[in-house]
């Protein structure tokens, strides 16, 4: 029995860096690498899942690489993603293959085709999965085509992001309130310097805009 | 004895139809004559008779009965281009192959081959349906039927009546004697044969059931009272037509081979001897008017064994630059196990004319072909089961509810119009395929149920049980029965975890993230 759990869905902060990205594609060519992550009570796949659906509603081609497990389908209909129309690359965790991923998103990023490519490294060793010179590529791509690429990663103590590339950095949890995400890095044109740390939430993150349900089972 | 063999590849326009729409197969489907109001029906699946929409009715006569209908156009060109495609893998098989039409019987998809002595190059005639029935279903996304016989009407016959049936495992049928397939075409129902509604309905008032009662009329007047089309069916039941075949002209494969004087493993070089046997291939399929549609790589060792790969480009071309991006990207993850001594390279073509009505449709901001492009790439690089769609359907567990499908491209249309306006959230799990194997909780947990370990802590709070269960009415022990719970740790972990009574284990089934 689904519950609805009320919450304040703070995805206007990220909604409007995904809008400037678009903006920046016709004004200085914008495209951005941006990374997600979350602790132990994550929320990554849910604000990822929304940014999709977002995408498909704005007409952007969208695909999702994963190097293990990933998201629920069922559930992910349930949000309202067009799954026919969701490019999926499921590429087994190896030793030795922990840059396919990334390989893969570069193939995505290179042909200039799709508006939003996530990358879902899960567990996966952030230094391992996306090393700097690789970011540099895949950041350049994202620019050069007007793409976003979103990067999930499991938070670590120190609340360092992938790398210098990274030019929006989100942690996204979920609370007993609901879902909230804050800003730890941003880099977005017009906002001057770059924002890091804090434990400030951004004034644009608080507002109530959404209720979210619950899968089967849980009150 | 000569044995012919009927190749049907049922509803062929339907299924082009399908195979353009995946996403179509679970609806009522229709092929138009024209895609307008007053567009004539000419091919219906299942369910769309179900709703009691059949050929012949009009488009708009069909969604009345039924708003959930989808219908298209399939132009004679496509259907061409994936007859000629079907002939070139038919080809491979026999020698001989005929198309329907040159017997006077309009009936697309159907196809004669001589099948004479092929028990001499597969372990049998079963054999080799099967092996055709897959390279079809592999090579061409198409279902066939195949039936192995004496005659050409037999075989026909005993063909048309098996597709229309549906059973899949009933696909293949070979015949040993002429008596055995005489006695099957007899008991054919009249109305599996390609008559036209009106024609058939006579027959039936004349008490002309069976393909048994309509091989037995005289022909006298047959042409007469019901039109050229069925006296061609009736000569071909009487066996007036058409022995020999009349066979395509057959395509010769396009194909290169190289002997390494001496061996090699240096793929880099082997790259280059590709890209040397691929241009004058190019120019082959120039001069026929067709693009590179598959291409296959055979490597031979100097210990005997071979190895093949097949590339596909995301769309027909002839454009070297990125044949070759797609074999420098599948060869790079090719571990070769002794020097290569040969090479092979075939191309396998396909007309353009299809292609260019493209042109002039309407194309998403994005560059589609580009996005295909690219799956072809990832493809190349990761093989074939690398790009997914996933197709959710019905079942109980939550890892059958849904199946990872090959992605072969991208078709425009989707996203924007499908997906559904941002209203209430819906929170995501993240699965764990297989299922992770918790350890036995013990009898006394004095710090509490440490279902992660340390690091997250105890469970704070356990939400459930929703219970699975099925397939009890087995026998015993054979049954599904598990207990789902929502676990929350200390940490704020969401797990989400089942008792497996059958197996007396817990299992970590998921997490909320």
């Amino acid at each position: 029995m689904n519950r609805r759990i009320a919450g304040s869905l703070a995805l206007e902060t990220a909604n409007d860096c995904l809008r400037k990205q678009k903006d920046g594609l016709r004004s200085n060519g914008g495209g951005r690498l941006v990374e997600v992550s979350g602790g132990s009570a994550t929320a990554v796949l849910t604000f990822a899942v929304r940014l999709l659906l977002e995408a498909q509603r704005a007409g952007e081609p969208v695909a999702w690489i994963t190097g293990g497990d990933s998201f629920y389908p069922p559930d992910v209909h349930d949000a309202g993603v067009d799954l026919e129309a969701l490019v999926v690359v499921r590429l087994p965790r190896a030793r030795g293959k922990e840059t396919q991923p990334a390989r893969a998103a570069d193939h995505l990023l290179r042909s200039g085709a799709f508006g939003l490519v996530v990358l879902d490294l899960g567990n996966a060793s952030r230094d391992r999965a996306l090393p700097l010179p690789i970011q540099s590529r895949l950041a350049g791509l994202a620019k050069k085509h007007g793409s976003a690429l979103v990067v999930l990663t499991a938070r670590d103590d120190s609340m360092r992001s992938l790398g210098p590339l990274v030019s929006l950095h989100l942690e996204a949890t979920r609370r007993a309130s609901g879902c909230a995400f804050r800003v730890l890095k941003s880099k977005l044109p017009g906002d001057g310097e770059a924002r890091t740390g804090g434990g400030a939430f951004s004034r644009a993150a608080l507002e109530a805009g959404g209720i979210y349900r619950a899968p089967d089972g849980l009150r | 004895m000569r044995r012919m063999a009927c190749v049907s590849t049922p509803a062929l326009p339907l299924q082009l139809l399908l195979r353009r729409e995946p996403s179509w197969h679970a609806t009522p489907v229709a092929v138009l004559e024209a895609d307008r109001p007053q567009g004539r029906i000419l091919w219906v699946n299942e369910k769309a008779r179900a709703y009691r929409i059949l050929p012949g009715m009009s488009y708009a006569a069909g969604l009345s009965l039924t708003g959930k209908l989808r219908a298209a156009e399939v132009a004679s060109s496509e259907i061409e281009a994936a007859t000629v495609a079907v002939i070139a893998r038919l080809q491979r098989f026999s020698p001989r192959v005929e198309r329907s039409g040159e017997t006077g019987l309009s009936c697309p998809g159907t196809f004669w081959l001589n099948a004479s002595g092929l028990e001499l190059l597969y372990e049998s005639l079963v054999d080799w349906g099967e092996r055709l029935r897959a390279t079809l279903r592999e090579h061409e996304r198409l279902d066939s039927t195949v039936v192995v016989g004496f005659t050409r009407f037999g075989s026909y016959a005993v063909a048309q009546s098996i597709a229309a049936s549906g059973a899949e495992n009933e696909r293949l049928r070979v015949f040993r004697s002429p008596d055995e397939e005489s006695e099957a075409m007899r008991a054919v129902p009249l109305e599996r044969l390609t008559l036209s509604p009106g024609t058939r309905d006579t027959f039936a008032k004349l008490g002309v059931l069976t393909a048994g009662d309509f091989a037995a009329l005289p022909p006298e007047g047959i042409e007469r009272r019901f039109g050229k089309e069925t006296l061609a069916l009736h000569r071909l039941a009487r066996g007036e037509l058409g022995e020999p075949l009349d066979a395509e002209p057959l395509r010769v494969p396009l194909c290169r081979r190289m002997h390494l004087e001496t061996g090699s493993a240096d793929m880099d070089r082997i790259i280059q001897l590709f890209a040397r046997m691929l241009e004058p291939l190019l120019e082959q399929l120039a001069e026929r008017g067709e693009m590179l549609r598959e291409l296959e790589l055979g490597f031979r060792f100097e210990n005997g064994q071979g190895h093949g790969e097949r590339l596909r480009p995301a769309e027909p071309t002839r454009d070297v630059k990125q044949i070759m991006d797609l074999v420098s990207l599948r060869l790079a993850s090719v571990r070769v196990p002794d020097l290569v001594s040969d090479l092979s390279l075939e191309a396998i073509g396909r007309k353009t004319e299809f292609e260019q009505l493209d042109l002039f449709t309407e194309r998403p901001p994005r560059d589609l072909a580009a996005a295909n492009r690219a799956l072809a790439r990832l493809r190349a690089e990761f093989g074939e089961s690398a790009v997914l769609r996933v197709r959710l359907q019905e079942a109980h567990l939550p890892e059958g509810r849904f199946r990872w499908e090959k992605l072969d491209r991208l078709e425009a249309g989707g996203g924007e119009s499908r997906a559904e306006p941002p209203g209430d959230g819906v929170f995501i799990r993240r699965l764990f395929a297989p299922p992770i194997v918790l350890p036995a909780r013990p009898r006394h947990e004095p710090d509490g149920w440490m279902l992660r370990g340390l690091q997250q802590g105890p469970v704070m709070r356990v939400h459930g049980p929703h219970i699975i269960a099925g397939g009890w009415w087995r026998a015993a022990h054979s049954g599904v029965q598990r207990e789902y719970f929502w676990a929350e740790t200390q940490r704020g972990e969401l797990l989400w975890v089942y008792y497996d009574r059958s197996r007396r284990r817990w299992f970590l089934q998921g997490r909320l993230e």
